[in-house]
């Protein structure tokens, strides 16, 4: 038989503790969908951004179309693992299925996996941008 | 071996077993928030501290298109601070679950989680808010712009 709150299997077999938990989670879902949503939006906006700059003229144009491109899909990426991971737990509150907790709380997994790989990204691609900044201010010096 | 999601038998580094898949989601989820918390905090401060630097630095006011926006670069730094703390406390309530997978602590947690997630929805709206605003005031000095070059 299929149990319907897999976490009350714990040392703490609390389900009113459990079912706040789930309570809590669920009252989070309309955040996590208005990001996820808001995230979809900036995405199209940049991509779209990114289409208008193709008729500047020169090789520029092309360049900036595909940074913004790649800035649209890298920032649509973690929202939609957002709204997949928000969905999850409405439809396990729904229906209290425990392959659509285990489903919801692997989206979240890589959302921050995710999350967590841009960051360091991110860092590296900073740290290298200033070190060569100051090697380029260093020459003109 | 990488444990997979069905994998029951996932253990924490103190060798504890966790007890259900969701649970070990959770436990393999933690390590990620706390990167992304530290580094935020870690970048936080380091914007703080530049944008304290070009705050008392002297700047000719002609160089920024809109005034007090030295003011804005600290303000934003200090929001993002607040944010990346908020999830290092929703990070180490999730690490305590982890340890004793105690309901009580889970629920905790996942307030801590609605927190930070609140925080983070009204910041974005703020920010959406102040990007109008921006281009409000934008749009009129651009034009001022054009015209004293044309003038020239």
């Amino acid at each position: 038989m299929e149990s319907t709150t897999p976490l009350d299997l714990n040392t703490d077999p609390s389900a009113e503790d459990f079912d706040q938990a789930i309570d809590q989670l669920y009252r989070t879902t309309k955040w996590m969908k208005f990001l996820s949503v808001f995230g979809f939006i900036g995405s199209g906006l940049i991509a779209l951004f990114g289409l208008i700059t193709l008729a500047a003229p020169g090789g520029r144009g092309i360049i900036m179309t595909l940074v913004c491109l790649l800035v649209a899909i890298l920032l649509f990426i973690p929202c939609r693992f957002l709204y997949k991971y928000a969905r999850g737990v409405q439809e396990y509150v729904e229906s209290p299925v425990i392959a659509n907790l285990e489903e919801a709380f692997n989206y979240y997994r890589i959302f921050w996996m995710y999350n967590g790989i841009m960051f360091w990204i991110y860092l590296a691609l900073t740290v290298i941008g200033g070190l060569v900044g100051l090697n380029g201010k260093s020459f003109t010096l | 071996m990488e444990n997979t999601i069905d994998d029951l038998s996932v253990r924490t580094e103190t060798g504890k077993k966790l007890s259900s898949p969701v649970t070990a989601l959770l436990y393999k989820s933690t390590p990620w928030i706390k990167t992304v918390a530290v580094l935020g905090i870690v970048m936080g401060m380091f914007n703080l501290a530049t944008s304290v630097y070009k705050l008392t630095a002297d700047m000719p006011a002609r160089a920024l298109p809109v005034p007090g926006l030295q003011y804005f670069s600290v303000f934003a730094a200090l929001l993002s601070i607040v944010s990346a703390y908020l999830l290092y406390q929703y990070a180490q309530k999730l690490k305590a679950y982890n340890l004793e997978e105690n309901n009580q602590i889970l629920r905790e947690a996942f307030t801590k989680q609605r927190v930070y997630y609140t925080w983070t929805g009204v910041l974005a709206i703020f920010y959406v808010v102040v990007i109008i605003m921006f281009i409000i005031w934008l749009v009129p000095y651009a034009m001022s712009m054009n015209r004293s070059v044309m003038r020239h």
